[in-house]
């Protein structure tokens, strides 16, 4: 008896710490789609968005 | 490309770095977008020096079209060194701040500190990205006790 109580204990601590990685997995993953360091990939977003620059289509705000 | 009104005595002009600064807003996350409106102008006016480009939410949807992963994640500031693009630096370009993924709580916060790394003149483009790495480890890790406290709490 006295041992399937530590089992249980165990299985427990077992069970939340899996949960707890988990959790923490999906937070780091959803913290990448937040905010990201520009570098190769996002070449052709840069490139869109200059295009536009290019075009004349967007012009820089004037700031004060 | 074309010329941009230029401060004089910018943080941008002491120390040299110029930062192409992109808003794209398709208005999918209105809260989001209530919010970067509300501090758009005095985001802008800390800016002095730098680009500023507003898309309009054709041209951004025109955008994201091409760039389906981003979908709802607007508004996004892109912030790109361009000089860095063209020496291609390994350290990254800039960074791409997805707003609309955030928790609304934590915009304001976080848009400060974009400024914060953006007006500080003493860092080059090495530095502003991994002050951007920092903080995103500092909010990786306050994530993380955030899950933990909520794992870990006494019900009741």
């Amino acid at each position: 008896m006295e041992h399937t109580g530590s089992w249980l204990t165990l299985l427990g601590f077992a069970v939340m710490a899996g949960y707890l990685g988990y959790r923490v997995k999906r937070e780091r993953e959803k913290l990448r789609e937040v905010v990201s360091v520009l570098g190769e990939q996002d070449g052709p977003l840069i490139d869109s968005l200059e295009s536009l620059v290019r075009r004349g289509q967007i012009v820089p705000a004037a700031t004060n | 490309m074309v010329d941009s009104p230029t401060l004089e005595g910018s943080p941008a002009a002491a120390n040299g770095r110029k930062l192409d600064i992109y808003v794209v807003d398709t208005g999918w996350n209105r809260k989001a977008k209530a919010i970067l409106d509300e501090h758009l102008e005095l985001f802008e006016s800390f800016l002095g020096g730098h680009h500023v480009f507003l898309l309009s939410r054709q041209q951004s949807k025109e955008v994201l079209k091409q760039h389906i992963h981003l979908i709802g994640k607007d508004p996004l500031l892109v912030i790109v060194d361009s000089d860095a693009r063209v020496e291609k630096h390994v350290h990254g370009y800039g960074f791409r701040l997805c707003l609309g993924a955030m928790k609304a709580g934590r915009i304001r916060e976080n848009l400060s500190t974009v400024l914060h790394i953006i007006c500080d003149q003493r860092l080059d483009g090495r530095q502003m990205v991994q002050r951007v790495r920092q903080e995103a480890h500092r909010e990786g890790l306050a994530g993380v006790m955030e899950i933990i406290g909520e794992v870990v709490r006494p019900e009741g």
